[in-house]
């Protein structure tokens, strides 16, 4: 029972800051204002650090997003970590989490946003290792390893930054050299998981499913893309940089919509889903697209975590089966999540006047307006292909008449919980049209032809009919197709196994013939030879006969003198 | 100073409760504090120097040697410990305020003999006399050099005085007296390739000697070389030695990752840290000098706490492999708690400020060379990959069903607690930077 009033206490805690921080984030959008406010911590000389926040339409609103789905979280996570002892420790340390989430999102000195940045690699680590078996240990030390990579990074870029002018702080710092800028967007890359660092995004799955609502949704992934949309006033600056982002968000999306087709693992095929969407908000961002780009990670936020939330509370009448395949008359047995679910599908296809349409459909019509090639808005509706099929994958198998009985745990989650989870659904259901409607004032709006409007709908139905029409999903059975992408296309054996053999047999080499080889031959053992030579020697020495020894110090007596 | 020092060496001689020690201490702190407070706008006093580096490293001293004290007095012998820790107090105090090149180098070697005398009397396995051979080869080999590099020294400038009016005058010595004196406290730092007796000394010392050594003895060659700055001929020093610094920077991480010896991975990561130190002072600025500060102020209060860890963990297991060592978190939760704390501490994670000294590391010796932007990104990366290397296989790891619950005894978790309680008073010490 003190577990429940724990997760009471946090669920205030963050409620109430909640209030406050929708109160804030009206009042900055609507009044237009942006507040900076500054406290210098300690100073060198004349180059002063201080802490500085920067409270703007996006970062107040990302911030009150992002305290929403954690306060659900905090009452969600009494329901599903009930059984685990480690009941406080989860609890802090997912807190602490989101703490350094809002620092991410609202400090503006590069030199303290390192503090909620690497804050949130490091407890991400506590977090997915939190079962402690050996499958966590590797996904949480290969996560933390890869976050610890963009950590260098940022470390590198603070470096550089510094080098060059030495002020920190978002808006005021001021260069482009070329290096400094390919440093900062890789340190984002990194952590948003585009393409050659996505493998971590899947494996950090292993994290309870509170956590991997909070890390898919709106904390983790999503940090990198926010701190891109932050300093795109820098990285604006250079069009190769901008081009090689959209590239490389572009293929993200691409294939991670390809893996989660063969992806029959529940979280991992949201987890896939998740990188597609990422690719898709960076591709927005690398085209020019900001305030769109952040529209739709808002939204996205807000049904990724409300997809894992549902998903949780199914897996647990499914005894923590990750089977999608279990997934089988989802309404006749846990109606109140499947209606849920249903919600927030519904918003990942982007439905006519649901919040996805909004966000999604609009960065859709302007792509048509950006200079990039035909390849980029053929590779774009592939991709949006391919979230219409995993997302009717969720769809087609939660109509499937039961063929097992999957469903073994039967266990009512209470009232509070289920209308946490609504009160989720309701204001994903409102949000893209508030938003739009009243908030996101900077986006200028087209006129598009009738095909593009309609292509995504299209898409959608044709998709629909197809899958109605023929009751049947594709499935792979050739073992060598389904080994390729449930590897990331082989991306997640040369980043694990390969960089680290790679890395373990060379370094092994190194450290045998160096360490423990030349240098200690040569440092070690010789001093000693040397040592033991000359003590014998001394030994020797005083073993004479007195009378030779006057001989030799006299003759030593006799150079001496010569030599002055 | 001198009344209180013999008045209170007669009260120690006499007494053989061991908790006067600590008394004698914390006055020694009072008295510290006070003496300096009324000398505080002048940079030096006649007799001691009273200046930022010399004030932080008392502070950690005073630390380091209240916790491995605190930790020591289940031993039997309390004179002989008394004695050892006074002597260590009144060596490195005379290191870390002397104005004088002879008494630097003085104080400087005689603070082997406490150490020497630890791992000998102390220590646990019979290896220890050649651990303590080495020790001594090691530190010694470059001070015969110095004596000659002191005496001409004192022939330009006929004095031994390093205080500043004369300092300002000098001009930098030649390469090979440079070398000398960059050697003579690069091997106490460790610089790495003159590192190899820091891991036998650290292996045979018994726990509180190698919390004394990494704590404050390290500290003794980077001290010494802020002192004589501006005799070294920095830039031939760094044409000379820059590229070895930069490699052996990332080799050091590379060789605690295939550590398998807790302790002997806490000693290389010592090192690691420690090499740090040489960069900042060939990129001789402003920042790079408090950073050097800082960075040897921060793992003064980091490696004591992860050695005294190392000693409550092999106390409890009998053993110091990594392999052994299963499931702490479910076992034993405060020893985790305070590993993960260390973990934070040593890695320089953000809310602890060693942190602060690392990013000043970074932004002041970007200057150097160009390249040193690869070695810092590989530097940075490796030192969480042997930090993570520890801890996941102690505490995160599957608990092996044999292990029972241990129960930590009151003589290890008293000092633990004391020690990172301690610390946080400590820390705070950065804003007065």
């Amino acid at each position: 029972m003190t577990s429940f009033y724990n997760h009471l206490m946090w669920f205030t805690f963050l409620f109430t800051s909640f209030c406050f921080s929708l109160l804030m984030s009206f009042y900055i959008s609507y009044m237009n204002q942006a507040l900076y406010v500054s406290i210098n911590m300690f100073s060198l000389w004349n180059n002063e650090m201080s802490v500085s926040f920067y409270l703007d339409y996006m970062s107040s609103w990302f911030s009150t997003i992002i305290l929403l789905i954690s306060s659900v979280i905090m009452v969600y996570s009494y329901f599903y970590m009930a059984p685990y002892s480690k009941s406080v420790y989860f609890l802090w340390l997912t807190n602490l989490f989101i703490f350094s989430m809002l620092m991410v999102v609202n400090m503006s000195n590069l030199f303290f946003l390192m503090l909620g940045w690497d804050g949130l690699g490091l407890v991400s680590f506590f977090l997915i290792v939190y079962y402690q078996n050996q499958s966590s240990i590797t996904s949480g030390m290969f996560t933390l390893l890869m976050n610890r990579l963009g950590d260098s990074f940022f470390l590198l870029t603070i470096a550089l930054f510094f080098y060059t002018y030495p002020d920190l702080t978002m808006f005021s710092s001021n260069l482009t050299d070329f290096l400094s800028l390919t440093l900062l967007l890789l340190t984002f890359m990194t952590k948003s998981a585009i393409y050659p660092f996505s493998p971590w995004l899947p494996l950090a799955m292993a994290a309870p499913t509170p956590i991997s609502a909070l890390v898919h949704s709106s904390t983790l992934v999503t940090a990198g893309l926010y701190l891109m949309m932050r300093f795109s006033y820098l990285l604006y600056s250079s069009y190769t940089l901008m081009q090689l982002l959209l590239i490389l968000s572009l293929f993200t999306s691409f294939y991670a919509g390809m893996n989660s087709i063969f992806e029959k693992d529940l979280k991992k095929m949201i987890a896939l889903s998740t990188l597609s969407h990422l690719g898709f908000i960076g591709m927005a961002f690398s085209s020019g697209l900001l305030h769109l780009a952040f529209f739709h990670m808002l939204t996205h936020a807000l049904f990724k975590s409300l997809l894992f939330m549902t998903m949780g509370d199914i897996m647990i009448n499914l005894n923590h089966s990750q089977d999608i395949r279990y997934l089988s008359s989802g309404m006749l047995y846990t109606p109140m999540s499947c209606m849920v679910m249903y919600v927030s599908i519904l918003n990942l296809l982007g439905l006519p006047n649901l919040s996805g349409y909004f966000s999604k459909d609009l960065v859709l019509e302007m792509m048509n307006y950006s200079s990039s090639s035909i390849l980029v808005m053929l590779v774009l509706f592939m991709n949006v292909f391919f979230t219409y099929y995993y997302t009717y994958q969720l769809f087609f198998y939660s109509f499937q008449p039961i063929k097992v009985l999957p469903y073994q745990n039967f266990h009512s989650p209470m009232l509070g919980h289920t209308l946490c989870l609504f009160i989720m659904a309701i204001s994903t259901l409102l949000f893209g049209f508030f938003f739009l409607s009243h908030i996101c004032s900077l986006t200028l709006f087209y006129p598009v032809p009738l095909v593009n409007k309609s292509l995504p709908l299209f898409i959608n139905l044709i998709m629909f009919l197809h899958l109605f029409l023929n009751t049947k999903l594709f499935t792979s059975n050739s073992p060598m197709l389904n080994y390729y992408f449930s590897n990331m296309m082989f991306l997640s054996n040369l980043m694990l196994t390969l960089s680290s053999n790679l890395y373990y047999n060379l370094s092994f080499m190194l450290v045998k013939s160096l360490e423990f080889g030349v240098l200690n031959y040569s440092l070690n053992s010789y001093p000693k030879m040397m040592f033991t030579h000359l003590s014998s020697y001394v030994l020797n020495l005083s073993t004479l006969n007195p009378m030779k020894s006057v001989l030799f110090m006299s003759s030593f007596m006799v150079l001496l003198s010569v030599l002055i | 100073m001198t009344t209180f020092l013999v008045s209170s060496l007669y009260m120690f001689l006499f007494s053989h409760s061991s908790f006067l020690f600590v008394l004698f201490l914390t006055g020694f702190w009072f008295y510290y504090l006070f003496s300096t407070m009324m000398y505080s706008n002048q940079s030096y006093d006649y007799l001691y120097l009273m200046d930022e580096v010399s004030l932080f490293m008392i502070f950690m001293t005073v630390f380091v040697l209240f916790i491995s004290y605190i930790y020591s007095i289940t031993f039997k012998s309390n004179f002989k410990l008394n004695l050892v820790f006074f002597s260590m107090l009144i060596f490195c105090f005379g290191v870390f305020t002397t104005q004088n090149m002879f008494l630097l180098y003085f104080f400087y070697e005689c603070s082997l003999l406490p150490i020497l005398y630890i791992i000998i009397k102390w220590g646990s396995y019979p290896e220890r006399s050649l651990s303590a051979m080495m020790l001594l080869i090691y530190t010694s080999i470059f001070t015969f050099p110095f004596i000659a590099v002191m005496f001409i020294f004192y022939s330009l400038n006929g004095s031994f005085s390093l205080s500043l009016p004369f300092m300002s005058l000098m001009s930098p010595m030649s390469l090979l007296a440079s070398l000398v004196i960059f050697c003579t406290f690069a091997v106490k730092l460790p610089v790495y390739g003159l590192h190899f007796w820091l891991p036998m000394a650290h292996v045979e010392a018994p726990t509180f000697g190698s919390m004394i050594l990494a704590g404050v003895l390290l500290k003794l060659g980077g001290v010494g070389l802020l002192r004589t700055i501006s005799l070294l001929d920095l830039p031939a020093l760094s044409s000379l030695t820059l590229g070895y610094f930069m490699v052996f920077l990332v080799y050091v991480t590379v060789v605690c990752l295939f550590q398998s010896d807790f302790k002997r991975l806490v000693a290389y990561s010592s090192v690691s840290h420690m090499m740090a130190i040489p960069l900042l002072l060939l990129s001789n600025n402003l920042m790079s000098i408090k950073s050097i500060i800082m960075l040897m102020l921060f793992h003064g209060l980091s490696s004591p706490i992860l050695f005294m860890l190392v000693g409550v963990i092999y106390s409890m297991f009998s053993t110091r492999q990594l392999v052994l060592i299963r499931g702490l978190l479910l076992t034993s939760p405060l020893i985790s708690l305070m590993l993960i704390l260390a973990f934070f501490f040593t890695l320089s994670a953000p809310p602890f400020p060693s942190f602060v000294s690392e990013v000043y590391f970074l932004m002041s010796s970007m200057g150097l060379s160009s390249y040193l932007v690869y070695f810092f990104f590989l530097f940075t990366f490796l030192s969480l990959a042997y930090n993570l290397n520890w801890l996941s296989a102690m505490v995160f790891s599957s608990s092996s069903p044999s292990i029972t619950t241990m129960m930590v005894s009151y003589s290890s978790f008293m000092p633990m607690i004391t020690s990172f309680l301690l610390c946080v008073p400590m820390t705070l010490l950065m804003y007065l930077m």
